[in-house]
């Protein structure tokens, strides 16, 4: 594979257009963009459902792979789920009914665009304002998170997708005010530079109200507990995705995977340091592999945590869980932003 | 016509009679969150107590088509009938309390009765009650079955060994045992289950 890519470089060296092409393909498909992503959440699948097992004292999946600890069970439901039966109800709106989970998973697989994993293959855009642009980006896939509710004309996808839309509202706001909050502390927007500034101190030790308020906030968009309040099972059957059956149903319960992974991986290059303590290599193993696989692990790690509080916390009221956004999270991330411009503007912190 | 609710006085009549009510049954209707300190002290209990047990695994349930518990004799379970045995006498249709067992006349025009494994709640009236202990009685409880109509027996297939389609066959029997730190703890009977 790697030979194949150099190999590639070779032919098209003097054609920097199709070689970019085909670099920003493979970035966007295979890894660390789509088939990775399908992989990760089918682990994580897994993993959650493990820990929460192993916390109420259970075995949890084992029945598949028994070597592996049951490992492949994501894998395994989502076969099963592509060779169900999707049903369409009748009264259903069918184009947005059978379009969002698609498009919701589109845009929250997007913002891999432009977040690097390694300091030698840049991204397919390459941009000053990364940060912002894949914030921007992956904000819009809870709008189709609301379409899917209303085009499925079920109440309980109705109910769901109100919620989403009612706690969404209250939880991006002070996750995006948090995250920029380090933006305004790196004096930059660029993945590259933040992540070389913190080659001292990780973000997360700089800045510890915008880690936790960004952290809390990650729990909610992406619907872990004690925040999974739209899809409450108890309630609302699975809120918006209610109707939907056979492969839709295994898209649109994979987006909040999806949705983790990419959160996890602007969290671990905001907070974490990215690719650090690897500052810079050569080749596509020393530059590429190595440092997207620290970066992995880091991305690993938080979802893991976000995963593990399924066992502990149980779920909030939807009364409580807007007024600990806009109470707490929200003031949390206010004083993120002032530590911010205090370490700025006091000239604690200074970048070159 | 149609009677007025003056809604405001009666949320007022409710909200004054919780301000009257003693201050540890007031509890219950106003919930307060706790003050920041113990708040983050309690998150970060109970988040040790679910690594602890992440860390260190500690099962109550058996891994089940692997292990199984093992049943008392007397456990009432599958069973079957022992047609050379029974002598028609309809005892066991006429006690059923949910209208299990139908009567049917076998080749030689002889009653015997049937079962509807749907119905059936294993309260065992008619194995007590036969008056030649003409049912054959197993331990097992987790037969499935792929049609409704599966349930429906025939004389041909109630007189058939329900141990010959035990799902848990081969698994290993497991006993339930008291243990002094951990509570009730499953060990292994070394018996295997099926086959008889
Ligand atoms: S066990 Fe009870 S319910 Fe079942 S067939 Fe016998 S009498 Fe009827
Ligand atoms: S009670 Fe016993 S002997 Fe009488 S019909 Fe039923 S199985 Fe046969």
């Amino acid at each position: 594979m790697i030979q194949e890519i150099l190999l590639l470089k070779e032919l098209l060296g003097n054609n920097e257009m199709i070689y970019r092409t085909v670099i920003g393909l493979g970035y966007m498909l295979i890894y660390p963009g789509l088939i990775m992503i399908v992989i990760a959440a089918a682990l994580l699948l897994w993993a959650e459902r493990k820990i929460v097992a192993l916390v109420q004292l259970r075995y949890g999946p084992l029945w598949i792979s028994r070597r592996i600890g049951g490992a492949l069970q994501g894998f395994a439901d989502l076969i099963r789920f592509s060779f169900q039966e999707v049903i369409i109800p009748r009264r259903s709106d069918v184009i947005p009914f059978l379009l969002s989970p698609g498009l919701a998973i589109l845009f929250s697989v997007l913002p891999i665009a432009f977040m690097p994993v390694s300091p030698y293959i840049k991204p397919p855009i390459h941009s000053d304002i990364g940060l912002l642009a894949a914030i921007a980006v992956i904000s819009v896939a809870p709008i189709f998170i609301v379409l899917m509710g209303w085009a499925s004309d079920n109440k309980f996808a109705f109910v769901g997708s109100l919620r989403e839309a009612l706690l969404i509202v209250s939880y991006e706001i002070p996750f995006i005010i948090s995250i920029l909050s380090m933006g305004v502390m790196f004096g930059s927007l660029d993945f590259y530079e933040i992540v070389e500034r913190q080659s001292l101190l990780p973000g997360m030790l700089l800045n510890p109200f915008a880690f936790l308020a960004s952290f809390i906030a990650m729990l909610r968009v992406t619907s872990r507990f004690p925040f999974e309040i739209s899809e409450a099972e108890t309630e609302i059957v699975a809120g918006p995705y209610t109707e939907y059956s056979g492969l839709m149903f295994g898209l649109s319960m994979g987006l909040a995977y999806i949705k983790l992974y990419v959160y996890a991986l602007m969290v671990s290059l905001v907070f974490l340091g990215g690719w650090l303590p690897i500052v810079s290599g050569e080749g596509v193993i020393g530059g590429f592999l190595i440092p997207s696989l620290i970066v992995i692990l880091k991305l690993t790690v938080v979802s893991l945590v976000a995963v593990f509080l399924r066992a502990v916390y149980g779920r909030y009221r939807i009364d409580q869980a807007i007024r600990i956004g806009w109470i707490h999270v929200f003031a949390l991330s206010i004083v993120s932003l002032v530590w911010s411009i205090i370490l700025v503007y006091g000239g604690w912190v200074r970048w070159a | 016509m149609g009677v007025e609710v003056d809604f405001e006085k009666i949320s007022e009549e409710i909200s004054t009679s919780i301000e009257n009510l003693a201050p540890e049954k007031k509890r219950f209707y106003k919930v307060t969150t706790p003050s920041l300190g113990p708040s983050v002290v309690r998150n970060i209990e109970a988040i040790t107590t679910g690594l602890k047990y992440v860390i260190k695994p500690m099962r109550i349930t058996i891994d089940y088509p692997r292990q199984v518990l093992e049943q008392p004799p007397w456990y009432r379970g599958m069973f079957r009938l022992l047609e050379n045995v029974c002598i028609g006498c309809s005892l066991c249709d006429i006690i059923c309390p949910s209208d299990a067992i139908r009567m049917v006349l076998n080749p030689e025009k002889k009653k015997r009765p049937v079962i509807n494994w749907g119905r059936c709640i294993f309260c065992y009236y008619c194995v007590d009650i036969c008056p030649v202990e003409a049912f054959d009685t197993t331990t097992i409880h987790d037969m499935a079955f792929d049609k409704y109509e599966d349930m429906l027996t025939n004389l041909e297939e109630f007189t058939k060994d329900p141990r010959e389609k035990d799902p848990s066959k081969g698994a290993m029997r497991m006993r339930i045992k008291f243990d002094e730190k951990r509570g009730f703890v499953y060990e292994p009977t070394g018996k295997k289950n099926g086959g008889g």
